[in-house]
C-alpha cells in the first residue's frame, strides 16, 4: 500500500524507458533506410520490373515465304488458319500425370508387341531353311530346272508372290503378338474415366463452342501432350469460324488458358511434286535455340526443319510481329494493346521447271506404281536428276515413292503419318536423289575409259579381244558380260555402244596394278565420293572402294563387333579381306562396294558437256543448285544466287573426250543399247550423250537389277542432263531410259509421236 | 455517467493530430487502390466512431480500468472464444463474428484488453516484481488468449505487450533474458524443429508464409509472390510514386493492397515522401507515447502506456518491414491504416487510454504532488 510520487522515477525505470526508446529508434530508422534502399536506391529496376508485370506479350506468326520454280509457278504457300490452343498451364498436373504415365506404358508394350514378332519371324524362318535342308536332290534340281525356265515376265510375277508372301508372314506374326500381349496392353485413356474433373468441364466448355464432341478434344490435348509436352495443345486447327474466333476473344476472361491465334500453314498446290525437296517446318528446339544463326528467335516460334525450309530459313522465315497486351494478374487483358506488324518471309525461286519434274514424276509412277521390291519386300523405288549443265542449276529433281504433302502435314494421326511415311510405303518421304546410295552400273563407265585412255591402258581405236568372259586373279575369278553373251572384238566407241563389261573388266584389271589408284583417282575427279554441294541438307557422299577404305570398313565391323557384343554387325563379309583385283574389276562397271547418289551421276555427266562446236579438252564439273533467287513477298529481285564456279579437270588430250561422246551418242542410234527407247527421236537437231547401266543389288539372282539412265543433250540454248534409277527396274532400257526419254521430250517440247520413249521390255538380248 | 467522464481535462493534441493524419492517409490510400469508394466510406466512418470512442476514453480516469480487469479479462477470454465457436471461417481460419454492421474481431480488442490486464496485474504484484511468479503470472495472463485465438499474428502482438509490460513493470533482467532465449527456441521449434519432426503447429500456409521472406529467390511459393510483388510496388514508386500509373495495385499484382499491404500501395502511389509522412506519423506517436509514458500520474499508467506503445510498435515494425519484404507475412494489420474496423477501433481505443493517461499526469502535476492511487 505504499504510495509513491510518480513524478520522480527510478533509475532503473529511467533506464528501461530509454532502452525502450532506443529499440523503437533503431525500429524506426531500419524501416526507413530500407525505404530509402528500395525507393530511392533500387527504384527503378522495381519500375522496370512492375511495368513488365502487366504486359503479355503475344507473338503474331509471319507467313512465310513462298516457294516457286523458275517459271514463278508457286510450289509452297500459305493457308492462314485460326488455331485454338489451350495454353500448356491451363492443363491440370494430375492429368499430366496421368497421360505421362499412359504413354510409358505405351511405350513399353509396343516395343513388347516389336520384340515378339521379330521372334516369330525368326522362328518362321529358321522353320523353311531346316525345310530346305532337308529337300533331296532331286527335288533340289526340280526346282531348279522349274526357276530356269521361267520367262523374265514370269520370273517377275514369282519374285513378286515371293515378297507378299513374306510381307503377310510378317503382318500374321504383327498379329499373333498382339493377340499374344494383349492383356499387356495399357486400356486407352477415356476422359470420362481419366481425365480430372476440372479438365473434362473445361474441355466441355470449350468443345460445345467448337462443336468437337470431348473425347475428341482429350485425345488431342494426350496426343499433344505426349509428342511436346510443354507447348500448348492445337484444339483446333481447321475450319474454325470467324464468328467463333471473335466469340472466344470477346469473352477470354470465360475461357482461362484458351487462345484464339493465327497461324499459317504451308500449302503445296503441286500436291506430292518434289515432295522430298522441301522438308517439314516445326517448333524451334532447345538446341536451335543456342545456335547463332537462330539469334533472335524465341520458344515456340517456328522453323524449317529439314530440306530447303531449313536450308533457306533466314529467308523465308519472315518476321514475326508482336500484341502487347496490359493484363491483370488473373492473366485477363484490360483492353490497351500495342502491335506491330508481321512481315512476311521472302520468296525463294528455285531453279525447277515444274514440267519437267511432272513428266518425271509420271515415267516413275509408269514404270513402278505400286510394285513391291523383292529385296527389302517394300514398295519400290526410283529416282530422277535433271541439271543445266552449264550452272548446275537443277530443273528437275525427284525421289519416288512420293506422297500429298497437304495430306501429311496435315491434322493427321500420329500412327496414320508413320505409316504413310514408313519404310514399307517405301520411305516417301526420303530424298533419294540425294541420299539413294547405289552401285551406278555402266554409267561408269565413262570414268574406266577416261582412266584407261589416260594412262594408256587403251587407246581410243584399238580394240580388245572379245569373248563372253574374263578370268582374273590366282583364285580364277571369272566375270562376264551381261547374260554371258559374247559382243565380239570391241573399240571404246563399241563398249560404250553395245556396253561390253569384258572391255572395262580389262581396264580394271590393268589398273589395279597401278600404284597411284587410277581408277578411284578419275572417279574422285568426276565427282564420285564426295558430297556434290547441293543446297540441301544431309547430301550423302557415295563410296570410292580402294584398299585404305577396305582397312577402314573391317575396323568399323571390329570395332562394331566388339561394341555390340554381336558375332557379325554385316558391315564386311570377311573381317580380314583386302581389294583384291576383283573388287578393282567390279570397280570399273560400277559394281561391288561402289556407291553413288543419282545427283552425282547427273554431276559426272554434265562434266562431258561442251558448248556445241566449242570442243574442249575440258571436263566442267558444275555445282547443283536449287535456289537461283531472293525475291520480296511480291516478287521484286532481292538478292540473286550466283552459280558456283564450275570445277574444271584437263584431262590434256581433246580426242579422249570427242571418244566418248561418239560412244554415248551411239548408245541411242541404231545398234545401241538404248535405241529402241529412242526410237524416231530427231537425233539430228537433239543429240543424245546417254549410257544404261544395270547394277546388281544382290550377289545371287534373288532380286532384280537397279536400272540406270544417264544421258546429256548438248543443246546450244537449253542443255541439259539427266541421271534416272529405278531400284528393281531391272535393265537400264527397259524402265530407267524410258523416263529419261520422256524428260527429254517434254525439256525440247517434242510431241510424243517423236520418240516411243517405251521400254524394250521383250527385248531381253539388249545386253548393257 | 457524469462522474465518470470529465470533460475539462487536457489533451495530447501532437499525438491527437498524429492519430487522425493516419485515418487520413487510409482513407487517400484506399481511395487510389480500391475501386468504387464502400472502402473508402466505411474506413472513413470507422475513423469517426473511433475518435469518439477515443473522446469518451480519454476523459474517464484510467484507474477505473484497473478495477474492474478481471471482468475485463473474462469478457477477452470469453468473446475469443465465442469467435472461434461461432465465427466466420475465412481461409480456413476463424477470426471474426458477424455483427451485422461489421464484422467483429475478438483478437484485435484483446490486443488493449491484454495490455490493461497485464499492466494491472504487475502492479498489483509490485512488492513481488522480482518473482519468476510475478513474471510467470503476466505471461499466462498473456498467452492464454494468445493459445485460444486463431489469428497467429494477433498472438505475436499479445507476447511484444507482455514483453513491454515485464520491461517497464520492473521484471528483472534475467527474466527478460530467458524469455528471449525461449521464445527463440519455440520459435524455431514451431517453424523448423517440429514440422520436420511430423508435428504441425501452424497451419502449413502459415509457415510458408513466415519463411518466405528468408528465401526470396523461391518462385513457386504462393507467399515469395506475394514479398516480390510488395517489394516491386514499393520500389516502383520511387521518390515520388507512380500516381495513376499504379499498375501493381490497379491490376491487383498486389495482393491485399487494402489491409495487409497498404503500406506497399501508398508506397507504389505516393513513393518515398507518401512512406516518409506514413512512418513519421507513426514516430510522432511513439515520441508522444514515451512522452506519455514517462510523465504518467501513477506507476500502472506508466505500464499500460508500455503495452499500448509496444502494441502500436511492433504492429509497425512486422507490417511495414513485411511491405518492404524484410518481415514474414503475418496478416498484422498497420494500425489506423489498413483497412478494417476492429482494428481501426480498437487503435482508437488504444490512443484514448494514452490520451487519459496523459490526462491525467497532465491533472495530477496542475494538482500537485499526488499518491499512486493503485496499491
Amino acid at each position: 500500500m505504499s504510495s509513491r510520487d510518480r513524478r520522480t522515477p527510478t533509475p532503473q525505470l529511467a533506464l528501461r524507458v530509454a532502452a525502450f526508446g532506443i529499440i523503437a529508434f533503431g525500429i524506426f530508422a531500419i524501416l526507413f533506410l530500407r525505404l530509402w534502399f528500395l525507393q530511392i536506391l533500387q527504384g527503378e529496376q522495381y519500375l522496370t520490373q512492375a511495368a513488365s508485370n502487366g504486359v503479355r506479350v503475344v507473338r503474331v506468326a509471319a507467313p512465310r515465304g513462298m516457294i516457286v520454280d523458275r517459271n514463278r509457278k508457286p510450289l509452297v504457300e500459305n493457308r492462314a488458319s485460326i488455331v485454338v490452343t489451350m495454353q500448356a498451364d491451363a492443363i491440370p498436373d494430375d492429368d499430366r500425370d496421368t497421360i505421362a504415365d499412359w504413354g510409358q506404358k505405351t511405350g513399353e508394350y509396343e516395343v513388347a508387341v516389336d520384340r515378339l514378332s521379330e521372334q516369330l519371324v525368326d522362328v518362321q524362318r529358321k522353320e523353311d531353311e531346316a525345310r530346305a535342308e532337308t529337300r533331296t536332290e532331286a527335288q533340289q534340281q526340280r526346282l531348279e530346272r522349274r526357276l530356269n525356265r521361267l520367262t523374265p515376265a514370269e520370273a517377275r510375277a514369282r519374285r513378286q508372290t515371293l515378297s507378299r508372301r513374306t510381307a503377310r508372314r510378317k503382318r500374321a506374326a504383327d498379329r499373333e503378338a498382339t493377340r499374344r500381349l494383349a492383356d499387356k496392353r495399357p486400356r486407352a485413356l477415356r476422359v470420362s474415366r481419366d481425365a480430372t474433373p476440372e479438365l473434362r468441364a473445361k474441355l466441355d466448355r470449350i468443345g460445345e463452342i467448337l462443336g468437337e464432341s470431348t473425347p475428341a478434344l482429350y485425345e488431342r490435348v494426350v496426343s499433344n501432350t505426349l509428342k511436346l509436352p510443354w507447348a500448348g495443345v492445337p484444339l483446333k486447327s481447321r475450319g474454325v469460324k470467324p464468328q467463333i474466333r471473335n466469340y472466344l476473344l470477346e469473352r477470354q476472361a470465360d475461357f482461362p488458358g484458351i487462345t484464339v491465334t493465327k497461324e499459317y500453314l504451308r500449302r503445296y498446290p503441286q500436291g506430292e511434286l518434289a515432295a522430298q525437296l522441301f522438308g517439314n517446318i516445326g517448333q524451334i528446339s532447345e538446341g536451335q535455340l543456342k545456335e547463332t544463326k537462330y539469334r533472335g528467335l524465341k520458344a515456340g516460334q517456328k522453323i524449317g526443319q529439314d530440306g530447303l525450309e531449313y536450308e533457306y530459313n533466314s529467308y523465308l522465315q519472315g518476321r514475326d510481329g508482336e500484341q502487347r497486351v496490359e493484363v491483370d494478374a488473373q492473366g485477363r487483358p484490360t483492353g490497351r494493346v500495342q502491335e506491330t506488324e508481321a512481315q512476311q518471309g521472302s520468296r525463294l525461286m528455285l531453279s525447277l521447271d515444274t514440267a519437267l519434274e511432272k513428266t518425271g514424276q509420271y515415267g516413275m509412277e509408269k514404270e513402278i506404281g505400286n510394285s513391291i521390291d523383292s529385296k527389302t519386300n517394300y514398295r519400290a523405288a526410283g529416282s530422277y536428276v535433271a541439271l543445266d549443265p552449264r550452272n548446275g542449276e537443277i530443273l528437275a529433281m525427284g525421289s519416288y515413292p512420293t506422297l500429298n504433302l497437304n495430306t501429311i502435314y496435315g491434322q493427321i494421326s500420329q500412327r496414320r503419318s508413320k505409316r504413310l511415311t514408313g519404310r514399307r510405303n517405301g520411305s516417301p518421304m526420303l530424298n533419294r536423289a540425294i541420299l539413294g546410295q547405289y552401285p551406278t552400273g555402266s554409267t561408269f563407265k565413262i570414268v574406266s575409259a577416261m582412266a584407261g585412255l589416260s594412262t594408256g591402258v587403251v587407246t581410243p581405236d584399238a580394240q580388245t579381244a572379245g569373248g563372253a568372259c574374263r578370268t582374273f586373279g590366282t583364285a580364277g575369278q571369272e566375270f562376264c558380260n551381261a547374260g554371258k553373251e559374247d559382243l565380239g572384238p570391241s573399240d571404246l566407241v563399241r563398249s560404250l555402244q553395245v556396253s561390253s563389261d569384258v572391255y572395262y573388266y580389262d581396264i580394271g584389271a590393268a589398273l589395279y596394278k597401278q600404284k597411284d589408284k587410277p581408277l578411284q583417282t578419275w572417279a574422285g575427279l568426276f565427282g564420285y565420293g564426295k558430297r556434290t554441294g547441293v543446297d540441301l541438307p544431309g547430301e550423302a557422299p557415295g563410296v570410292i572402294p580402294d584398299s585404305a577404305w577396305r582397312k577402314q570398313r573391317n575396323q568399323a565391323e571390329l570395332d562394331c563387333r566388339r561394341d555390340e557384343g554381336k558375332a557379325s554387325c554385316g558391315l564386311v563379309g570377311d573381317i580380314n579381306g583386302q581389294f583384291l583385283l576383283g573388287d578393282n574389276v567390279n570397280l570399273s562397271v560400277g559394281q561391288g562396294d561402289f556407291l553413288a547418289t543419282p545427283l552425282q551421276v547427273a554431276v559426272s555427266y554434265a562434266g562431258l558437256y561442251d558448248e556445241p562446236g566449242k570442243e574442249t579438252s575440258q571436263l566442267h564439273f558444275p555445282t547443283p543448285q536449287l535456289g537461283t533467287q531472293i525475291q520480296t513477298s511480291t516478287g521484286v529481285l532481292e538478292q540473286k544466287f550466283d552459280t558456283k564456279k564450275r570445277r574444271t579437270v584437263d584431262v590434256g588430250d581433246p580426242t579422249w573426250k570427242q571418244k566418248i561422246l561418239q560412244g554415248l551418242h551411239a548408245v541411242t542410234l541404231p545398234g545401241g543399247t538404248a535405241a529402241g527407247v529412242f526410237d524416231g527421236w530427231d537425233h539430228g537437231r537433239y543429240p543424245v550423250y546417254g549410257k544404261t547401266g544395270t547394277a546388281q543389288r544382290c550377289n545371287d539372282s534373288t532380286c532384280p537389277d537397279q536400272a540406270w539412265f544417264a544421258a546429256m543433250v548438248p543443246d546450244a540454248e537449253r542443255p541439259i542432263v539427266i541421271a534416272a534409277t529405278v531400284e528393281n527396274g531391272g535393265f537400264g532400257t527397259t524402265t530407267a531410259a524410258p523416263i529419261v526419254c520422256r524428260m527429254l521430250r517434254t525439256w525440247f517440247e517434242q510431241p510424243p509421236s517423236t520418240a516411243t520413249c517405251a521400254g524394250a521390255k521383250s527385248d531381253a538380248n539388249a545386253t548393257e | 455517467m457524469a462522474d465518470v467522464v470529465d470533460v475539462s481535462l487536457p489533451f495530447d493534441p501532437i499525438l491527437a493530430f498524429a492519430a487522425v493524419a493516419l485515418s487520413l492517409c487510409s482513407v487517400i490510400a484506399l481511395a487510389g487502390a480500391t475501386e468504387g469508394n464502400s472502402f473508402v466510406v466505411r474506413q472513413a466512418a470507422y475513423a469517426l466512431v473511433g475518435l469518439g470512442i477515443a473522446a469518451v476514453v480519454s476523459r474517464v480516469d484510467y484507474a477505473r480500468w484497473q478495477a474492474i480487469r478481471w471482468p475485463l479479462y473474462a469478457f477477452t477470454l470469453g468473446s475469443i472464444v465465442a469467435v472461434a465457436l461461432f465465427g466466420q471461417n475465412v481461409n480456413g481460419t476463424t477470426l471474426s463474428i458477424n455483427l451485422g454492421f461489421f464484422s467483429f474481431q475478438a483478437s484485435e480488442l484483446g490486443k488493449v484488453l491484454v495490455a490493461v490486464v497485464g499492466a494491472s496485474f504487475i502492479v498489483d504484484r509490485r512488492h513481488d516484481a522480482h518473482s519468476w511468479r510475478t513474471t510467470g503470472g503476466v505471461l499466462l495472463l498473456v498467452l492464454l488468449p494468445a493459445a485460444l485465438t486463431a489469428d497467429f499474428g494477433s498472438s505475436l502482438v499479445y507476447g511484444a505487450i507482455a514483453l513491454a509490460v515485464l520491461l517497464i513493470g520492473g521484471a528483472p533482467g534475467k527474466h527478460l533474458a530467458t524469455i528471449g532465449v525461449v521464445g527463440v527456441v519455440a520459435v524455431v521449434s514451431v517453424l523448423g524443429v517440429l514440422p520436420a519432426a511430423g508435428v504441425d503447429v501452424l497451419r502449413p500456409y502459415q509457415v510458408d508464409r513466415i519463411t518466405a521472406f528468408l528465401n526470396p529467390e523461391n518462385d513457386a511459393n504462393e507467399a515469395t509472390f506475394q514479398l516480390k510483388q510488395a517489394k516491386a510496388a514499393v520500389g516502383s514508386g520511387q521518390k515520388t510514386g507512380r500516381g495513376d500509373e499504379a499498375t501493381q495495385q490497379k491490376l491487383g499484382y498486389l495482393p491485399e493492397k487494402q489491409t495487409d499491404f497498404i503500406f506497399a500501395s501508398i508506397g507504389e502511389r505516393f513513393g518515398f515522401v507518401g512512406t516518409a509522412i506514413v512512418l513519421s506519423l507513426f514516430a510522432l506517436v511513439m515520441w508522444r507515447g514515451l512522452r506519455i509514458l514517462s510523465t504518467a500520474r501513477d506507476f500502472y499508467g506508466a505500464v499500460l502506456a508500455a503495452g499500448i506503445l509496444a502494441m502500436l510498435l511492433f504492429q509497425v515494425l512486422v507490417n511495414a518491414g513485411m511491405n518492404v519484404g524484410i518481415m514474414p507475412i503475418t496478416g498484422i494489420p498497420l494500425p489506423l491504416v489498413s483497412y478494417g474496423g476492429s482494428s481501426v477501433l480498437s487503435t482508437y481505443l488504444a490512443i484514448g487510454l494514452l490520451q487519459a493517461i496523459y490526462a491525467q499526469g497532465r491533472a495530477a502535476t496542475r494538482r500537485g504532488p499526488t499518491v499512486d492511487r493503485t496499491d
